[in-house]
């Protein structure tokens, strides 16, 4: 589901008590923070859609460059996905003292799922939802992937002129 | 204010299906016409980028002026004896957790072509029967006309645009077949038309502007499915490449594009003598013509009728009757989607490309009047590419995500059912209150309401929809939504009845107003009744080019 308007908004009206520590994040904010504020967001990603078989995962296909090139128009997803990769890795370092990136992907789930978990009001979660829906749709926007899913697209400039043929079954 | 350009014969407000057939009718006939668009003109190489790799991420271009706000009035209470139509989605739940109706919105672009450029394309006439609801079933108004008088405009109608469709139906009587052949239904209405034949229903192929072969010069439809986010082959028989086209080829039509009527000006003896409108650099023109023919369909043409009041109609244009605004009917719809046993690939093909016809006689569903007709509606539910199929059907994330998303994908079908709507008295349009565009003029508010046999028709449509459904084999829905909690309508009518008595109507038979002798409405405002789910601009059309006829014949 698209993360809703309203949701960001009230997320981002509780920043201030975020950053000072004082809204629960799950642990209590001790990072000066990595020298890249996204560090954490190629591996989140690819937590959320992982390669698997023949499918490429998030990372493979770059889908952190282009969820950061919407930020530009979006200041507010900007500070949103700062603020999450920031959580996710203080995360990775109070359970396992490394980094998010650096975790194995069992790992990396069990820190995605509680964010899901969250509240709705709760950075974790809203940056769950923004990085679950915006990277979902570059993942399946993009023509790599299309093969896999036996899909061919886009729909011009050939159409499918096959329509009536019975598609190939999996 | 600039002073006022050479006088028409003709001012049309509006290039919509109404609009952009006027035009063409009366420069034809050799009349100078200026036709007003609000909107832009949409380029179709350009702006329908169907050829993106990110196409499923942009619905219809929207351009500065491609759309007009409007409001909503607050909504029904929510009857929960039909709870079990509520809209739903497996992964996100409810569509509206609320206990009334909620507003989604009037689905339409402003443009050159107006809603034509973004619709699916059907071509249909009007039950004969649905002419006559009230002389036969004792609800709405009759049509001032026949089916039969309606026939030639029909004709002439579908043989400009080169409608492909089969040569009959059993509800609707034809002269002749139509210009083209129908399509041959895609793979996945192939096993719905088996399914449906095991159940006792029947579909058929639906008549659709889409050409099924090159014809006039453009080029035979390719089958991308995606009519619903412009053409850009021009196979898609909008108006603009046909009826707009053909009007600019004779040398008598000036379009100006955005340039937006903010009022009609009555005059001694009954006569309108001009109109206001701004242009896209904000400058106020006068226009004038000896006939003006409003266009701007059921929302927008009251709208534009009650911001025109002055003393010599201090209750609208044309408000004489009071039923200006009045009479509102919108989109009754229903629609679900589920999971079929194999693969159908559903993104191949034409949107809504079969059709059922069975239930659209008024008297055809038990205990209901009004009829409904139900399509195949994958490609019109949006549910024919990845994204979309990710994001309301695989779900989930991780692992889980992507066998989900292997095992699912292509095997979405979807049902969609449109249904007749009776005027109500709650159900209008009016000038908000509060609410203004930005010239100041108060926008149009829609209040909507459904009543009880709207709901038994959507109940109808619901089960069965979901009875073809599991005759196909469909074992999981995965997503349903309806008019019963969700406001959201593409087909509006009625807001400007037509009809023989002038205190009952707004114009008259021939669309000219009972009291201003050279304006006339053509657009589904004129409606009387809706239909039992019949796509409109056809109907449209060919009240449209009857009229013009007599405006030629008595000029």
């Amino acid at each position: 589901m698209r993360i809703r308007r309203r949701t960001l908004l009230q997320w981002l009206l509780g920043l201030p008590a975020v950053l000072s520590g004082r809204l629960a994040l799950g642990g209590p904010l001790g990072l000066s923070g990595p020298a890249d504020p996204y560090a954490a967001l190629p591996a989140w990603l690819d937590t959320l859609i992982p390669g698997s078989g023949h499918l490429p995962g998030a990372r493979q296909l770059d889908i952190h460059r282009q969820l950061l090139r919407k930020t530009e128009s979006a200041p507010d997803h900007a500070r949103l996905l700062q603020a999450g990769c920031r959580w996710a890795e203080q995360q990775a370092l109070a359970e396992h003292a490394l980094s998010f990136g650096e975790l194995d992907e069992a790992a990396r789930s069990v820190i995605v799922a509680r964010a899901e978990q969250q509240e709705r009001r709760q950075l974790p979660r809203a940056f769950f939802e923004l990085t679950l829906h915006d990277g979902m749709d570059f993942y399946y926007a993009d023509p790599r992937v299309w093969p896999h899913l036996g899909y061919r697209g886009p729909p011009q400039p050939t159409g499918y002129t096959g329509y009536r043929e019975a598609p190939p079954q999996p | 204010m600039k002073t006022a350009e050479p006088d028409y014969d003709v001012l049309i407000i509006g290039s919509g299906a109404g609009g952009g057939s006027a035009a063409w009718a009366l420069t034809q006939a050799g009349m100078r016409v200026l036709l007003l668009e609000a909107g832009p003109r949409f380029d179709p190489q350009h702006d329908y980028r169907l050829d993106r790799a990110d196409w499923e991420l942009r619905s219809f271009p929207v351009k500065a002026g491609s759309r007009r706000r409007h409001t909503v009035a607050g909504m029904q209470a929510l009857d929960p004896s039909y709870a079990h139509l509520r809209s739903w989605n497996k992964l996100h739940g409810a569509s509206n957790t609320g206990d009334r109706r909620r507003p989604v919105g009037y689905s339409h672009v402003c443009g050159v072509g107006g809603s034509t450029l973004h619709f699916t394309g059907e071509a249909h006439r009007l039950h004969p029967r649905a002419m006559r609801m009230h002389s036969d079933f004792g609800v709405a108004a009759d049509w001032p006309l026949d089916y039969a008088a309606l026939e030639p405009w029909y004709e002439q109608a579908e043989d400009l645009i080169g409608v492909s469709g089969p040569a009959g139906d059993r509800q609707r009587p034809r002269r002749r077949g139509c210009p083209l052949p129908p399509h041959a239904p895609a793979y996945a209405s192939a096993r719905l038309i088996d399914a449906a034949q095991r159940v006792g229903v029947h579909f058929q192929p639906n008549h659709l502007v889409a050409l099924s072969q090159p014809y006039d010069g453009r080029p035979g439809c390719n089958y991308c499915g995606q009519c619903r986010r412009g053409c850009p082959r021009d196979d898609k028989g909008s108006v603009d490449i046909t009826f707009v086209r053909k009007a600019e080829a004779t040398g008598r039509l000036t379009l100006r594009t955005g340039c937006a009527v903010i009022a009609i000006q009555g005059g001694d003896r009954d006569r309108i003598v001009g109109v206001v409108y701004r242009d896209a650099q904000d400058q106020e023109h006068h226009a004038r013509a000896g006939r003006y023919l409003v266009c701007a369909g059921a929302v927008e043409t009251p709208r534009l009728l009650l911001n025109s009041a002055d003393s010599r109609s201090p209750d609208g244009l044309c408000n004489e009757s009071g039923q200006v605004g009045r009479n509102f009917m919108e989109t009754l719809f229903w629609g679900s989607s589920g999971l079929f046993p194999q693969r159908l690939d559903g993104w191949r093909g034409l949107p809504a490309d079969v059709i059922c016809w069975d239930y659209n006689a008024p008297d055809a569903i038990p205990d209901v009047i009004g009829g409904v007709r139900m399509s195949i509606g994958t490609l019109e539910n949006d549910l024919a590419g990845p994204v979309n199929h990710a994001r309301r059907v695989a779900g989930g994330w991780g692992r889980q995500h992507h066998q989900r998303m292997l095992q699912t994908f292509g095997r979405v079908i979807t049902l969609n059912g449109i249904g007749e709507f009776l005027p109500n008295q709650d159900s209008y349009i009016d000038l908000d209150p509060r609410e203004a565009d930005t010239l100041g003029q108060p926008l149009a508010r829609i209040h909507s309401h459904l009543d009880d046999m709207a709901l038994r028709r959507l109940d109808f449509m619901a089960g069965k929809i979901r009875e073809l459904l599991r005759a196909m084999g469909v074992e999981e829905l995965v997503e349903e939504h309806g008019s019963y909690d969700l406001f959201n309508c593409s087909h509006v009518f009625g807001s400007c009845r037509m009809g023989s008595d002038p205190q009952r109507s707004v114009v008259t038979p021939g669309l000219r107003s009972h009291r201003w002798r050279n304006l006339y409405i053509m657009d589904a405002s004129v409606f009387p009744s809706s239909g039992g789910g019949e796509a409109p601009s056809l109907t449209i059309q060919a009240l449209t080019l009857r009229a013009c006829a007599g405006i030629a014949a008595n000029r």
